[in-house]
């Protein structure tokens, strides 16, 4: 009971009454205005651009320089290239004409005597289409030159 | 197979001559020098391959390449056979599409030992993409026939009569 | 040799695979620790060393938890659709810009903007094949939102491709040596931003789940291995998404480390976004995406074209 009689603190305002609320809206600092931003923005990309335009210039140099380099060796695996195309074509006739001796008839490059091109001039090259190029190969050797892209 | 028995194929001893036996970086880290070195049988071969369009009648200017740029390749591993190493290394090493870009202080070392042995100077950056001047002794190719077809129609008559078209112009919006 | 190729490529793959998906843990970790920070508590910290095991073992606890179905629902399309949706986004991180045996994505860019727009479908049939009005609703608004915003996606990749004139993704490193492209256009830079926070349903635009009536969005039918994959799912997009903001406005070579610390950095931002902004309206948002986005991109595309041609 003695508890009781300690004297009760309410729950008051402090003295002087609360601080009056702080509603007024407090906008952020503005540390440019639209023009300047503006003008910023326009400056900043405008050196960008030049920035960008330097980087593109080195880029083009790049890949002329690429080119190039490709240009100079180019010559060198064509006349390689060359030589290595000429043996398998006469590889591949002389394997028909092995392959078809026994057929009555037949003549090499032909169909029964029947012509591809009936009005080229005699010793004319025509390059024969990819698979009959690799018709004497291997399938493997077809694979790899077929989908040679996969693999680069 | 569209190649008969009269089309001329060489022999294929004709053909064998020693290769090249060097892979691509080699060949990229060699390529402006080998083109400056082999400048002259370069644009020979090519000029023939262009000109001709058959590889039957190039053979013996494409020998000339090969041997020139047998001979470069010698020459290098005589005398900057260190530096050609290093640059071609690093353009393998640095990219996937051989790149020279990214080795420019191994092409330097490179280029000055490449100078001062061989006394080749590295060609500028676009030179083999220039149009260049080449002097040669092969004949002017003929021009080209003109085509002749034996079962062409025949043109009109001069004084053919010409009649007026039966159902107006059909381009009426041009001529009205 | 062949079969060589293909053995390294297979590896190859197989370490991205591994690699993605322990970021992605990490990342949800990475989440919870900095909401947690962000709301003054502590996120995970019990298993393990100060909370470092948190993503196992919820992966643990995800796989291990019975697979429950909805009555009546279509089942194949319930079962598959999140699998779908995260062999798709496994499928994008194909196009990282590294070279796998010394191979890059040519054509990258236009499969990126294939894989984004396929994983709305199993977004919508996850969605339909729940059997519940909460999972069709909420997934029918995560596909409107979610092809809204791809539109201006690739409206804003257009003038990044015609800067460099190029699908390839490793080109972005080339053509950014000088300066980034976020000094270039930073206010596209900026609708990047936020359209990839709509386009992977992140707060402040994540209506999919925001809604009380909607539950959880497109996800609500699904418990255990089903949600942790299309969680996974998710996080392996955002985190996609974050490194292509790197790659085309940041610049940098993705074999660097300062590389993956803004990669990072811009997972942050994705958070601390998710920690700060309320949610936005969903009119709004759509409104957000015809109405200022689009004429935004295109007259952006407009004004870069005119650069660039004025370059050649």
């Amino acid at each position: 009971m003695e508890a009781c009689q300690v004297a009760r603190k309410q729950d008051l305002p402090p003295p002087g009454g609360y601080k009056p609320i702080p509603y007024k809206r407090v906008p952020a600092k503005t540390l440019f205005s639209g023009y300047t931003m503006f003008a910023g923005y326009f400056g900043i990309t405008a050196f960008a651009m030049y920035l960008y335009s330097l980087n593109y210039k080195q880029i083009l140099r790049d890949q002329i320089e690429m080119r190039s380099a490709k240009m100079a060796i180019y010559p060198m695996l064509l006349a390689e290239r060359d030589r290595a195309y000429l043996k398998q074509l006469r590889k591949n006739r002389d394997a028909e004409a092995e392959l078809m001796k026994d057929v009555p008839g037949w003549e090499v490059g032909t169909y029964y005597g029947e012509k591809v091109y009936k009005l080229l001039p005699p010793d004319t090259l025509v390059e024969p289409i990819f698979h009959e190029y690799y018709a004497h190969s291997r399938s493997w050797e077809w694979f790899q030159r077929a989908y040679l892209k996969l693999r680069s | 197979m569209v190649l008969t028995a009269d089309v001329h194929l060489p022999e294929e001893s004709e053909l064998t001559v020693p290769e090249l036996q060097l892979s691509s970086p080699a060949l990229f880290a060699g390529s402006f020098h080998l083109g400056k070195y082999c400048e002259q049988a370069n644009n020979e071969f090519m000029l023939c391959r262009l000109e001709e369009g058959d590889p039957r009648k190039c053979l013996k200017e494409g020998k000339a390449v090969t041997a020139c740029t047998m001979e470069f390749f010698r020459k290098v591993k005589q005398s900057c056979l260190q530096e050609f190493n290093q640059y071609a290394n690093c353009i393998d090493k640095s990219s996937g599409d051989y790149s020279l870009k990214q080795c420019r202080t191994t092409q330097g070392v490179f280029d000055k030992c490449v100078l001062d042995k061989m006394n080749i100077e590295r060609p500028g950056f676009g030179y083999f993409c220039e149009a260049r001047v080449h002097d040669t002794k092969r004949p002017k190719p003929l021009p080209e026939p003109k085509a002749v077809y034996p079962d062409a129609t025949p043109a009109l008559p001069e004084n053919a009569e010409k009649k007026p078209a039966r159902f107006g112009s059909r381009f009426y919006w041009m001529t009205e | 040799m062949f079969m060589n190729d293909i053995y390294m490529i297979f590896l190859g793959l197989l370490i991205l695979i591994i690699g993605i998906l322990v970021g992605v843990a990490y990342l949800t970790l990475l989440e919870r620790k900095v909401l947690g920070y962000i709301q003054i508590r502590k996120g995970p910290n019990k298993v393990g060393f100060m909370g470092i095991l948190q993503p196992f073992s919820d992966a643990i606890k995800l796989f291990t938890k019975e697979q429950t179905y909805p009555n009546f629902s279509n089942y194949l399309s319930y079962y598959f659709s999140p699998i779908l949706s995260f062999i798709l986004s496994l499928m994008i991180w194909l196009l990282i810009p590294y070279y796998f045996n010394m191979i890059s994505f040519n054509l990258g860019i236009l499969f990126f903007l294939c894989c984004t727009s396929l994983g709305v479908y199993t977004v919508m049939v996850a969605g339909w094949s729940s059997n519940s009005n909460y999972a069709l609703l909420g997934g029918l608004r995560a596909v409107a939102q979610t092809i809204s915003y791809e539109v201006s996606l690739a409206l804003i990749l257009m003038s990044s491709i015609i800067m460099i004139m190029d699908f390839n993704l490793m080109m972005f490193f080339v053509y950014q040596n000088y300066v980034w492209f976020i000094i270039l256009m930073f206010p596209l830079s900026l609708c990047w931003m936020s359209s990839s926070l709509a386009e992977t349903n992140r707060t402040p635009f994540d209506f999919a789940e925001g809604e009380s009536e909607l539950v959880s969005g497109f996800n609500i039918e699904y418990s255990s291995g089903g949600f942790a994959l299309i969680f996974l799912a998710e996080y392996s997009s955002i985190l996609f998404m974050s490194l292509l903001f790197i790659l085309m406005y940041m610049g940098g070579f993705s074999l660097s480390i300062i590389f993956y610390l803004k990669l990072v950095f811009i997972f942050f931002l994705f958070i601390w976004v998710r920690g700060t902004l309320p949610r936005y309206r969903y009119d709004k948002l759509m409104y957000l995406a015809w109405k200022s986005y689009l004429p935004i991109s295109l007259n952006f595309l407009l004004f870069f074209l005119g650069f660039k041609i004025l370059l050649l």
